[in-house]
């Protein structure tokens, strides 16, 4: 186990230098000026001149990544141009908000879709498969901002139920949680139908039923550890993509997660805090990822995660 | 109808099971009638696909439906018609009276539990016995079929083939059954280990005192393992009777041509004899005799309606028009 986890830690550097490259030599590409970005259009160009040269935009893009890398190799993101405060500080500032609606989206998502995904497999064909099934449809077609925006429509315009925006008001999380969830019960419902439905035709359920197990039983016990793998697999990638940060959805409903902050940064021209926020998004969905490997190897035995095969 | 007896432990009468599908309906089991008696072991013996498999799974009542239906039939065991128990009465039956043993041992445990854990279960439910008690049993049971018993706690995966049948041998006995269903229990094995897990079975049937229903289509191990045999083609018996009956005094043509295709140690001159043809679509049987379009007796009369039974003797039969003519010899 201790042997996996620093294998898994030393694959990091990888994705680390992966993802700064690319993220470093596109933000340099794309059109704009940090410095003017930072003091205005019609700041005075010495001024603009000044500040690049402190930046040290002026020197060739291979230098300044170097820079960057020995820096961050010290454990240094570096300092947001906008804020001047560190980017991890920005960052994990933002996390807890992301986190929280991560959590709250996933809740209601495995609450709805592994229900009914089940039932779906096991009464194949019938009402309750044929109509979760074109729910899941629509569920995946749906674009999350016009979910987002028909939501705050209905509950927050016209009931005035829930707040339309924001964290702080109670109750703020539901229709976010709602609207990234949505995407996530279609996909792990169909999943879970699908890897049931596979399950429940193998040998070894027969024999189950052969030995007097009830047919009850034989899904809660037998069927679901084994069809576990694939829903594991895709809560996990959904749980990681959402705390990237589910942009759309915190931009619609205005909330303070690191989404927006990388969308933010980005279109501000903040290199180091863009930069920053997708090493720290890349690092995350990797320990998601590692505790995917983890979870499938207490799931299914036949898996072990020393990489040692079977003894 | 099959004559009665005093001591039978299963009689199944006129079963018939189709599987009903949008390309057609696959008539897989007509008209099965046979007894298993206690104690003895009742061979079923045909090539794969002639409904040898649908007839045990209807004896648990675990024939898939959809598609499969069994539509007509009464299945008596020891004494109950259990086309009239429910499904939790049913759920009491499987395991406990009777047990099945399926045909490839690969994947017929569940990978993620402990074999340990996989013969407790049925322990648990048919005996009432609680984890430590169920699990001291099935660490015994696993002694019995020749596993040492400190291998309870691993997994299927790290079992040799051979050893998971042995495994699925041992779940099956765990609760005594009454009746054994052994469907093709060596096919998937290899040679040498076929003739161990048949030794293993033979003694433990004996030494549990149980009647077998053996499914095959290899000659060999009917002789081995069985009291009586019933031949069947597309989901008929064609030819029943005993061991020694349907050996020595073979009638049915079919009969003759699975005994043809073995290859003789005697005369090496010969090539094999093959059945021509093929077993027929169970979609599109005829209306006479199944195997008579590759039956070089074959007459007329033979594509009209089902042949009845002939009797030789007390319990050996045979369902061929030809022997209507007394004459008749193969």
């Amino acid at each position: 186990m201790l042997k996996y986890i620093v294998k898994r830690l030393l694959l990091l550097i990888p994705v680390i230098i992966g993802t700064s490259a690319l993220v470093f030599f596109i933000m340099a590409l794309a059109p704009g000026d940090p410095a003017t970005a930072i003091l205005g259009a019609d700041a005075e160009p010495e001024a603009i001149e000044y500040l690049r040269e402190e930046l040290g935009l002026n020197d060739p893009e291979i230098v300044q990544y170097g820079r960057y890398m020995w820096d961050l190799i010290h454990g240094d993101l570096g300092e947001s141009y906008l804020t001047g405060k560190s980017v991890l500080e920005e960052y994990f500032l933002r996390f807890p908000a992301t986190f929280k609606l991560t959590l709250w989206s996933m809740v209601i998502a495995l609450l709805i879709s592994i229900p009914i995904g089940i039932i779906s497999a096991v009464k194949q064909y019938s009402l309750i498969d044929n109509v979760g099934m074109v729910a899941a449809l629509a569920g995946l077609s749906i674009p999350n901002f016009w979910l987002g925006l028909m939501l705050i429509m209905v509950f927050s315009l016209n009931l005035g139920l829930l707040p339309s925006g924001g964290a702080t008001a109670p109750g703020a999380v539901i229709l976010p949680a709602i609207t990234i969830g949505t995407g996530m019960t279609a996909t792990i419902t169909r999943m879970t139908r699908s890897s049931m439905l596979e399950t429940v035709r193998q040998d070894y359920i027969r024999t189950a039923r052969a030995k007097g197990v009830s047919s009850r039983k034989v899904i809660t016990k037998h069927a679901l550890r084994n069809a576990l793998i694939p829903i594991v697999t895709v809560v996990c990638m959904n749980f990681g993509y959402c705390l990237a940060g589910a942009a759309t959805s915190e931009v619609v409903f205005s909330w303070p997660g690191i989404g927006r902050l990388t969308i933010d940064a980005i279109n501000s021209q903040d290199r180091p805090l863009a930069i920053g926020c997708l090493i720290m998004t890349a690092i995350m969905i990797s320990i998601c990822n590692a505790i995917m490997d983890i979870l499938y190897s207490v799931i299914d035995p036949r898996i072990r995660l020393s990489g040692g095969g079977k003894k | 109808m099959e004559k009665k007896y005093d001591d039978e432990i299963l009689r199944v009468e006129n079963l018939t099971v189709y599987y009903e599908t949008d390309e057609g309906t696959a008539k897989a089991v007509n008209d099965l009638d046979f007894v298993v008696r206690k104690g003895r072991t009742l061979g079923l013996v045909g090539e794969t696909g002639a409904g040898k498999t649908t007839a045990a799974l209807s004896i648990l009542r675990l024939v898939p439906n959809p598609p499969g239906v069994i539509k007509s039939g009464n299945i008596i065991l020891d004494g109950t018609d259990i086309f009239s128990l429910t499904e939790g009465e049913m759920d009491t039956i499987r395991g406990h009276e009777v047990s099945m043993i399926f045909q490839d041992p690969m994947t017929a445990l569940n990978p993620v539990m402990t074999v340990g854990d996989q013969i407790a279960e049925t322990l648990r439910i048919h005996e009432g016995l609680n984890k430590a008690e169920s699990n001291a049993k099935a660490e015994e049971m696993l002694a019995t079929v020749g596993i040492p018993p400190e291998r309870a706690k691993e997994y299927p995966h790290q079992f040799s083939g051979g050893m998971k049948q042995r495994v699925i041998i041992a779940i099956a006995l765990a609760c005594s059954p009454k009746l054994m269903i052994a469907d093709e229990p060596t096919t998937a094995l290899d040679v040498t280990i076929q003739a161990q897990v048949l030794r293993k079975m033979k003694e433990l049937k004996a030494q549990y005192d149980m009647s077998m229903i053996m499914i095959t289509h290899d000659l060999g191990i009917i002789a081995q393992m069985c009291d009586e045999v019933a031949v069947i083609y597309a989901g008929r018996i064609i030819e029943y009777g005993q061991l020694r009956e349907v050996f020595k005094d073979t009638k049915h043509p079919y009969t003759q041509g699975l005994f043809d295709s073995l290859p003789k140690i005697n005369d090496n001159r010969e090539m094999l004899q093959p059945i021509p043809g093929q077993m027929l679509d169970p979609m599109e049987l005829p209306e006479g005799c199944a195997f008579a379009p590759r039956c070089k007796y074959a007459t007329e009369k033979c594509n009209q309606g089902v042949p009845s039974k002939t009797y030789f003797g007390d319990t050996h039969y045979v369902a061929c028009w030809r022997y209507e003519d007394p004459e008749f010899k193969l």
